[in-house]
């Protein structure tokens, strides 16, 4: 899973620290899920949706694999 | 308010901790390399403890919260692991007793020692597996 979060974070010039302070989570949680070594609640997935002015499916990328097929 | 009652409360069972080895040493006549184990153990163990309260003080004095879904996720699963990992070392104790003690003639474990080398080694394990876990992001 990929995510835009470090893209969308730019555009309203947000740092890990603001968004995580927003929504009520620690630095390093938005640290991994930026990386993609963390998969978020759906509550908290809708609340840094939220946060970045968008949605689930415009900030989460989900790649199908080859064993999904 | 919940959050620095829990931070406060670790530290004072840390302190005790500590006052409890430094009674102990001064008790002692003499300390052997289990009596220094007995020591050392905890000593690592009450760091590691500091090492946590003082990561969620830093949390909170940021204004983000001291423990969040992941933190509590990734402690849980630290604490499964952990709870298999002590029947493990329970049942190790046991074979040490069976084969060693009663069998190569080492000296057997008493009661105490076999709850304090329990408690002490699951501690650790606990620790270490947060540790680790925290660095690697997700356990799944």
């Amino acid at each position: 899973m990929r995510t835009r979060i470090k893209e969308l974070r730019a555009r309203y010039n947000l740092t890990q620290d603001d968004l995580a302070r927003k929504i009520g989570v620690r630095r390093e949680t938005i640290l991994f899920i930026e990386k993609g070594k963390y998969n978020p609640s759906l509550l908290l997935a809708h609340n840094i949706a939220k946060a970045l002015q968008t949605t689930i499916d415009e900030l989460f990328i989900f790649e199908e694999t080859e064993n999904h097929q | 308010m919940k959050e620095k009652i829990s931070i406060i409360a670790s530290a004072g069972v840390a302190a005790l901790v500590l006052i409890g080895i430094i009674f102990y040493m001064y008790g002692s006549e003499t300390l052997e390399l289990s009596d220094i184990l007995m020591v050392i153990i905890p000593i690592v163990l009450v760091i590691g403890a500091l090492v946590l309260i003082w990561d969620r003080i830093k949390n909170l004095r940021a204004g983000l919260p001291s423990a969040d879904e992941r933190a509590k996720k990734l402690h849980w699963k630290a604490g499964a692991y952990t709870y298999y990992a002590t029947i493990w070392i329970a049942i190790g104790t046991m074979w040490y007793n069976i084969i060693f003690a009663e069998n190569l003639g080492q000296p057997e474990l008493s009661a105490g020692q076999v709850v304090a080398v329990i408690v002490l080694l699951s501690s650790m394990i606990w620790f270490v597996l947060q540790f680790y876990f925290m660095r690697k992001g997700d356990v799944e």
